[in-house]
């Protein structure tokens, strides 16, 4: 008896296709597990390592254990290692291109995001791309065979760990953020912490003096106001969240709106990554420093400079004698303002009581014809 | 006395004067412009000026200017009778409140009870006179110190703040008190409109004039 389907295929051959099928995908899997388990037969081992003829010890140990928790789980070594074809390699096998799989509109599973390309625009990618040995590829910041979502808190990329991988080239400036304000919450676990992420971008990262870096001289009071303008974030913190209204409508912030470069941002004062607090006596705004910080701009500044308080706001009643002299020119105003309309109503209407009269052959007194 | 259509005009600004204004009025408008665009992030305005550095550098020729004005005047008061004359008729006397409101009041009954009568300058053009006088002394003073200031004098934050302040309010208030009020004066109100034509030829009507002082005759020829 023959059973075919609806396309007529004869089930014997449907039947052979499902077991070659069945089989290609077990022999598929059998084969993953083998390269994997060649690989791991020696990488697996710990202490596994090679001495260049440099003298450079390498480590080639890969921990199993971080493979499985990984991403990239599903993966066989040579996706990633797609230039190792025969073990012990002949030749030293090349650095991983994450790109085989991550790019735009991929068609291998990896996320579909526009941060492939931003990469390349980045001071990162530049870099990279000028051939600097020192520019960091993907997995300098994402980890090799532990790659997680940044998501997970064990991730190398998780909101904690990013000072720690951008310390790892940048040394210096990660040792004034570990002692500012920022860095201290961090390491105390406070979430809204800022992080070298959160004010330089993530794959968009440029110098700062491109237009188009979020922590360039025009954009900075921006990409501080994230945070320092929401009072949901820095009520928690007893931070007023005021101070970025009051640089917006100062002399500084207005110019720096109309695009003057030299005017003070945010960072000229509170610096960039040394942020404290004004009563830390290390801080660029305790007022002893005040002279020094203010002095950058304004060379005659001294400690008369430092009588007073930035950040005020005229409306508010904090802002002492200058609210209640605010407050007297807003009475001056707008009585002025009401004197003005009530003298051209008057006026007004006298004007059409004269031509009524006019009209009506009464003429004006002093007018002389 | 003669003048358009055989009217008969008065004289009422000497050239001196009418250069004198004509610097104050061009200052203080590019001032008020300036400042306020500036202030008031006014992106338009400020494209206009040349960005704000232009517009910082206008604000500072024009408050030269406002000075050199406000110099202008002494020194007029100083060598001419006539404006010393004038001087004299600006003083505030104790009855010009007491003029205004009845003038106010004259007003209001349409025409009722007696009529006040004005010398040379009404209360409101006195009082207008001071109201520039004392503006343009605190816009310099509170200017002077923001300047010193930004050029790197030593001025303490909190008298900077003082300054500023003191500096943006009173601008407003200039604008509406004397821009807003005296441009209506002279452009719409006491029967000037289309212009009190004084500030370009020195005269005015004298039927103009005797409406708006209240049937004052002009004095020896000059009003």
């Amino acid at each position: 008896m023959k059973v075919s389907t609806r396309r007529g295929l004869p089930a014997a051959h449907l039947f052979g296709a499902l077991t070659a099928a069945l089989l290609f995908t077990g022999t598929a899997a059998f084969a993953q597990a083998t390269d994997d388990l060649r690989c791991l037969g020696c990488h697996g081992k710990p202490g596994f390592q090679k001495r260049m003829e440099s003298g450079q010890v390498l480590d080639l140990f890969v921990d199993p254990s971080l493979l499985r928790l990984s991403s990239h789980k599903e993966r066989k070594c040579v996706d990633c290692h797609a230039d190792v074809a025969e073990v012990p390699h002949k030749e030293r096998p090349g650095r991983v291109n994450c790109r085989r799989c991550h790019y735009q509109d991929n068609q291998t599973g990896a996320p579909q995001t526009k941060r492939y390309l931003q990469f390349e625009d980045s001071v990162h990618g530049k870099a990279l791309k000028s051939g600097s040995p020192k520019a960091p590829i993907c997995q300098d910041c994402h980890g090799d065979h532990s790659i997680l979502p940044g998501t997970d808190p064990r991730s190398s990329v998780a909101h904690a760990q990013v000072p720690h991988v951008c310390g790892t080239c940048h040394i210096q400036v990660f040792g004034k953020y570990r002692e500012s304000a920022h860095g201290k919450a961090l390491a105390k676990g406070v979430k809204d912490a800022p992080v070298c992420t959160d004010c330089h971008g993530e794959h968009t990262i440029a110098k700062p003096g491109e237009g188009a870096s979020s922590v360039n001289a025009l954009n900075i009071s921006n990409t501080c106001a994230r945070c320092h303008a929401s009072v949901a974030i820095m009520e928690k913190y007893g931070v007023e969240a005021g101070q970025v209204a009051t640089y917006e409508e100062s002399f500084h912030g207005i110019a720096n709106e109309f695009g003057v470069k030299k005017a003070a941002n945010c960072a000229s004062c509170h610096t960039a990554h040394d942020i404290l607090p004004a009563s830390d006596t290390r801080s660029t705004i305790h007022p002893s420093n005040i002279p020094t910080t203010c002095g950058k701009c304004h060379p005659g500044a001294n400690a008369e400079f430092a009588k007073g308080r930035m950040h005020i706001n005229p409306k508010d009643k904090s802002a002492g004698l200058v609210y209640w002299v605010a407050f007297a020119f807003k009475i001056l105003t707008i009585g002025t303002l009401v004197g003005l309309f009530i003298h051209i109503g008057m006026d007004l209407f006298r004007q059409i009581k004269e031509r009524r009269e006019g009209a009506s052959g009464h003429g004006h007194d002093g007018e002389v014809a | 006395m003669s003048g358009r259509n055989d009217e008969r005009t008065v004289e009422r600004m000497s050239l001196w004067q009418r250069v004198e204004h004509g610097l104050l009025a061009l200052c203080v408008i590019l001032l008020v412009a300036t400042g306020l665009a500036l202030f008031y992030k006014n992106a338009g305005l400020v494209g206009l000026m040349g960005g704000f550095e232009g517009g910082k550098l206008l604000h500072k020729v024009a408050a030269v200017g406002l000075v050199a004005s406000g110099l202008l005047h002494l020194l007029g008061l100083l060598l001419s009778k006539s404006h010393k004359a004038d001087f004299a008729g600006l003083a505030l006397r104790g009855g010009d409140f007491a003029d205004a409101l009845s003038g106010i009041r004259y007003e209001l009954s349409g025409g009722k009870g007696v009529e006040p009568r004005y010398g040379r300058f009404t209360p409101l053009q006195k009082f207008q006179y001071w109201g520039i006088v004392l503006g343009c002394l605190l816009m310099a003073l509170t200017g002077c110190i923001i300047w010193a200031h930004q050029a790197g004098v030593s001025v303490s934050l909190g008298l900077f703040n003082l300054m500023a302040v003191i500096h943006s309010n009173q601008a407003q208030l200039i604008f509406v008190a004397l821009l807003l009020w005296h441009l209506y004066d002279v452009h719409i109100g006491n029967g000037n409109f289309p212009m009190n034509p004084a500030w370009l030829t020195g005269r005015m009507r004298e039927s103009v004039y005797r409406r708006q002082h209240r049937n004052a005759a002009p004095e020896g020829g000059k009003a």
